[in-house]
């Protein structure tokens, strides 16, 4: 396996993690809250959402246009 | 029925106009702002010109009541956010070629064409819009 093939592999587990606990946590009686539920708790807080909207202007620049 | 008006959520919540508006303004501006490729002036000015009023909207604006979630769920996000930086991190740092891929390096082919970026756009503002509305 060449260290791309591996690289590529190891993206798409993070990502594969991530949506399965998103999943686990919509069922009912999960300990753990969807990302959603998550991402709109740490928005209550200012400093929540200066990190956050932080990130997403910094996603948006790196991918579309640095 | 008033045309804007269209089932949404199993017929029972209405597209209202103003929602409608909003999506439209967000495609127009995505396949806008497509046209300009990565590396360019241009796709920075439309980055910023989405980005930084959305930021400041969303820092300024009094945030809708949320349920608290519990430090395990924080937790696990943060479990997940973190390997998922630490593992771009490591990549990023490590050897500078092809074989190496970052993740915005493995977007490269698909943001290379107009339709990719289109989707990217719709994506990145999509998200950003979501943020901004909790």
């Amino acid at each position: 396996m060449t260290p791309r093939a591996v690289i590529i592999a190891c993206f798409a587990a993070i990502l594969g993690a991530a949506i399965a606990t998103d999943l686990v946590a919509r069922r009912a009686g999960s300990a753990v809250r969807p990302l959603s539920a998550t991402l709109a708790a740490a928005l209550r807080a200012r400093g929540g959402r200066v990190l956050l909207l932080g990130a997403w202007l910094w996603l948006g620049w790196h991918f579309l246009a640095r | 029925m008033d045309p804007v008006r269209q089932a949404a959520d199993g017929g029972q919540r209405p597209l209202s106009r103003r929602r409608a508006a909003v999506i439209a303004a967000v495609v127009a501006y995505a396949l806008v702002a497509g046209v300009f490729r990565p590396f360019s002036n241009a796709a920075l000015g439309a980055v910023l010109v989405a980005g930084i009023p959305l930021c400041w909207a969303g820092v300024r604006r009094r945030p809708r009541r949320a349920e608290p979630v519990g430090r395990r769920s924080a937790a696990v996000w943060l479990g997940v956010g973190v390997v998922a930086g630490a593992f771009e991190l490591a990549v990023l740092l490590g050897p500078d070629d092809a074989a190496h891929p970052t993740l915005s390096l493995l977007a490269d082919p698909l943001l290379d064409t107009y339709p990719g970026r289109v989707l990217g756009y719709l994506l990145w503002l999509g998200a950003g819009l979501w943020l901004v509305s909790r």
